[in-house]
């Protein structure tokens, strides 16, 4: 039945007294491709259709979800959320809402080659052609190629007077490398997180077949090359690490419904509590500037609406070090006595209710040469592509651990270090930055794999920015420990 | 739907899936699996139900080949009409799909064993019901303790069919509770935590639950900081799931077949304590995720995964079986059901048991020198798969021992380090064992193990 029909019914189907009744109809299809050096190894497409009801009655939330579209399954749906909500008031809820424009509109993103229609046999080439390039190189043992594609089409009607359809795509891909010699197995990735809300294009503009060989040498050099020493250092990190760490210990912690304690059973809760927004407290020091935007064209986090209607926005999180807001919702942002929602809640597919997820969280950048950064640097290390990562449930005690590291003595680059790590307590770390590099050293990148809630939503959320250069940081975690 | 409904509905789509796949001039070989996932939850937080959430989705996934070419479709699916449509995609879109050399075709029919595994669920009431007197006994105790938690429940069936004549089906049902207690003075915050999974939900001691959390989160309000070093642990079963799951990781077929693992080329090889048995039982009740039949249609068996510290084994499906060993049938039977959207793995053990022990944690407490006592784990992550190196971070209650006695609560501490050597010193093991979703397992004692790092809670 179409979503639109169903949408129609379920708002004649609300009852007149509900705060707030929302339909949303959700059409997700998932498309994996996974090769292993020159054959694919797994091909799958998954798509789920249903619709979730969402209510709040007298202060508590009920939520129903189905894949039966049918106006019975609505009208029981609603039943259900109603009774769920119900049974909520005995722990005495009082969630409201912040007031929101209303929206009636369809609107999708901007795709050249809808990544559905290229033909399946272009789609496996491309990353097997790619392996072919690294297994040039005899200690390359494995090239694994990682390709996903999803279009999302989400249909939301509201009590309140949304009615909106937009539908969003997005892919992506990488190769990883594995070597083995020297007694040791080393690993990279190529290209780093490059998920956009694009089509096909965008893979083809990576290039990655032509691209790769560069890497391939460095991974073979990498089994050869020295582990870092454990000690404080300068560290530089590239924009895929600069975009994790803010991924782990600037978005997570910015959520508001984790500050507020909704999940402080599973993710935890954040070291950013609400009485530091009014504090002023100081993030990061002086260069630190950092925005959660769902408005960047082509961003992992990009949308027009999020999940409970309200338009995209760009939210500044951390104003010259200082922690200026949070990613929000409806609920949380009037929890606060905020004017109105981050616009930050989506939800994986129709049968989750949405929760308050990054956007695309992205470091401003600075002013500095990436070539200066390097060569002001006396002693230090460049930190390049996500290894291994691991932070506390408040976000403040994290390691990371990077596939490759740069050694920087005297302003140059003079070789390679495997293994290498980094451990810090977030607000030191991001208090600790002495150069930014300008905006056409920034990407904007992103995973698609971001886990919260329960049950768990892996939902795609972007993050970047420019490498940016830290001081005096706990390095080689991994030798020091013996 | 009552169960019975939904076992027919599944049955009903599968045999017209199956039939039309039976007469398709395009496929060479195909499955079917049709489930359905009933779920429910109640989700609360400051004490207050914020999530209430029923949703039911009834799922066909339909594999198709022709000669080497293997096309996976999943659609939620309501009725025929929705068969026929993801049949005829399969159909049309099975040429254009990639070969994979190693497909060896689909598994041959197979005798199944019993389990047990459905019992009764909480609806919304009763699990609002618990949460209300988890939070009315919480305020009996400490009127400053908040709760946080879940109450979730999931009826999981499925009806599995291939070219081979293979069919089966199962189902389990589980409810799942958990609670966290936060307890807040001057700005400092202490944390408690409990989880226990049950068949059926009678069974869960809510109350016992809620006084252990309550007093963990009132201990660690007054943590004190510790230096990060090796100490002696005690894992508390949270924990020691946590562990274990990390440090079986590296027995993923393509994981061991690609080399980037502590056990690659040394199976059979002692690599553990000898006191440590770790076992997959998918055929024990005891077990939540239990079921004679995996993903792929392959009849299950209890097996030992860790024999006294020797690994024994390397999870695989047909297809990472056909893709590394060559051979389908040495598929260990693993492939992982669809149960929930949150797994990440083809093929990992669901029903893990490290076997229990005789000691108990009071006795552990005593026969330690200088020791930590831990709660749960947090956020662990391989940091050199091939060293099997692992870092993560404690939370939610951790003690400091000294001298047989626990002395004080501790902040939290961030360990890194290789369970080639923290599972190479496991001293007891407990008697009890808890039951969590995919594990059953005790309290365990290690003589040594590294914490590198302090967090400042």
């Amino acid at each position: 039945m179409d979503p639109h029909e169903l949408g129609e019914y379920a708002l004649s189907r609300f009852p007149e007294k509900l705060r707030l009744g929302e339909f949303k109809f959700l059409d997700s299809t998932r498309m994996f491709l996974q090769t292993r050096n020159e054959i694919v190894s797994t091909f799958n497409i998954n798509r789920k259709v249903g619709f979730g009801i969402r209510v709040l009655k007298n202060g508590a939330w009920g939520f129903a979800a189905s894949n039966t579209l049918t106006k019975e399954a609505v009208e029981k749906a609603i039943s259900q959320a109603i009774k769920g909500a119900e049974a909520a008031q005995r722990r005495n809820p009082n969630f409201d809402l912040t007031d929101e424009p209303v929206s009636e509109v369809t609107v999708a993103n901007d795709v050249k080659t809808d990544p559905f229609e290229v033909p399946k046999q272009e789609l496996s080439e491309y990353f097997i052609n790619a392996a072919k390039v690294a297994r040039d190189f005899s200690e390359i043992k494995f090239a694994n190629g990682i390709y996903t594609a999803q279009k999302d089409r989400m249909v939301f009607y509201s009590n309140e007077g949304n009615k909106i359809d937009q539908t969003i795509t997005w892919n992506g891909g990488f190769m990883t490398l594995i070597a083995r010699g020297n007694n040791d197995t080393q690993v990279r990735k190529y290209p780093d997180d490059e998920f956009k809300t694009m089509g096909w294009e965008h893979m083809l503009s990576l290039d990655i077949a032509n691209n790769i060989s560069s890497v391939a040498k460095e991974l073979v050099q990498l089994l050869e090359a020295p582990m870092m020493k454990p000690g404080k250092s300068t560290i530089i990190l590239d924009s895929s690490q600069v975009g994790l760490q803010l991924h782990e210990s600037c978005g997570h912690p910015a959520e508001l419904d984790r500050a507020l304690g909704y999940e402080a059973a599973y993710a935890g809760t954040s070291f950013l509590r609400p009485e530091l927004l009014k504090q002023e407290f100081m993030y990061g020091n002086e260069l630190v500037t950092i925005h959660a935007d769902a408005t960047i064209p082509g961003g992992l986090g990009s949308f027009f609406f999020d999940h409970e209607g309200v338009p995209a926005k760009n939210i500044p999180l951390v104003k010259e070090g200082r922690f200026v807001g949070y990613l929000s919702s409806r609920e949380t942002a009037a929890y606060l006595g905020l004017e109105h929602s981050g616009a930050a809640m989506r939800s994986i597919s129709f049968e989750h209710i949405p929760l308050v997820r990054m956007t695309n969280i992205m470091l401003q950048p600075g002013d500095w040469e990436f070539d200066e950064m390097i060569q002001e640097t006396k002693e230090g290390y460049y930190f390049v592509t996500n290894r291994s990562w691991s932070i506390d449930d408040i976000r403040l005690n994290f390691q990371f651990g990077c596939e490759v590291g740069y050694k920087i003595e005297k302003g140059e680059i003079v070789g390679l270090v495997k293994n290498p790590t980094y451990t810090g307590i977030t607000p030191e770390f991001w208090g600790s930055v002495s150069a930014v590099a300008k905006e056409k050293y920034s990407k904007v990148l992103g995973t698609p794999f971001c886990g919260k809630g329960e049950p768990g939503q892996a939902m795609y959320t972007g993050h970047g920015g420019p490498p940016t250069r830290f001081e005096n940081v706990r390095v080689g975690v991994i030798e020091d420990q013996g | 739907m009552s169960e019975n409904e939904i076992l027919q509905k599944l049955a009903y789509l599968t045999e017209h899936a199956s039939k039309l796949l039976a007469r398709s001039q395009e496929l060479s070989d195909w499955e079917a699996l049709c489930f359905a996932r009933d779920f429910a939850l109640t989700r609360y937080a400051n004490s207050v139900i914020h999530q209430q959430i029923a949703s039911t989705e009834i799922s066909l996934i339909l594999r198709g080949a022709r000669d080497k070419r293997l096309l996976t479709l999943r659609r939620t699916v309501n009725s025929e009409s929705d068969v026929e449509e993801l049949v005829q995609e399969l159909q049309k879109t099975v040429d254009h799909a990639p070969e994979l050399p190693f497909f060896q075709g689909f598994i041959e029919d197979q005798q199944y064993s019993q389990v047990d595994s459905r019992g009764p669920l909480l609806d919304e009431d009763g699990r609002a019901d618990i949460v209300d007197r988890a939070v009315s006994q919480a305020q009996d105790l400490n009127p400053e303790a908040k709760l946080f938690g879940k109450v979730e429940v999931l009826d999981f069936e499925f009806v599995i069919t291939n070219a081979n004549d293979l069919s089966a089906n199962h189902g389990f049902t589980y409810n799942d509770f958990k609670v966290l207690s936060i307890v807040e003075e001057q700005g400092k915050r202490g944390f408690g935590r409990e989880v226990i999974a049950a068949r059926n939900p009678s069974t869960f001691d809510v109350e016992a639950l809620v006084t252990s959390a309550v007093k963990i989160s009132q201990d660690t309000l007054h943590a004190k900081p510790i230096e990060p070093k090796e100490y002696e642990v005690i894992l508390r079963p949270a924990a020691t799931e946590e562990i274990l799951a990390y440090s079986l990781f590296g027995l993923l077929g393509p994981i061991f077949h690609q080399g980037n693992s502590a056990y690659s080329d040394k199976i059979g090889e002692k690599l553990l304590s000898e006191k440590l048995v770790i076992e997959d039982r998918p055929l024990d009740p005891s077990s939540i995720i239990a079921s004679p039949v995996d993903r792929d249609g392959v009849a299950t068996k209890n097996q030992v995964v860790i024999d006294h510290g020797i690994p024994k084994i390397v999870f695989h499906s047909i297809l990472t079986a056909s893709q590394f060993l060559n051979d389908k049938t040495q598929t260990t039977g693993h492939a992982t059901l669809p149960y929930s959207d949150y797994l990440f793995f083809d093929a990992f053990p669901s029903a893990l048991r490290l076997r229990p022990g005789d000691s108990n944690e009071q006795e552990m407490i005593e026969e330690t020198r200088e020791g930590l006592l831990v709660q749960t784990f947090w956020y662990s992550n391989p940091v050199n798969p091939k060293l099997g190196i692992i870092t993560g971070l404690t939370r939610d209650g951790l003690y400091y021992i000294k001298d047989g006695e626990i002395k004080h609560a501790a902040r939290n501490l961030r360990y890194t380090d290789s369970f080639l050597s923290f599972l190479n010193s496991v001293e007891l093991i407990s008697k009890d064992v808890r039951t969590l979703i995919s594990s059953n397992v005790p309290t365990i004692k290690l003589s040594k193990f590294k914490f590198t790092g302090q967090s400042k809670h």
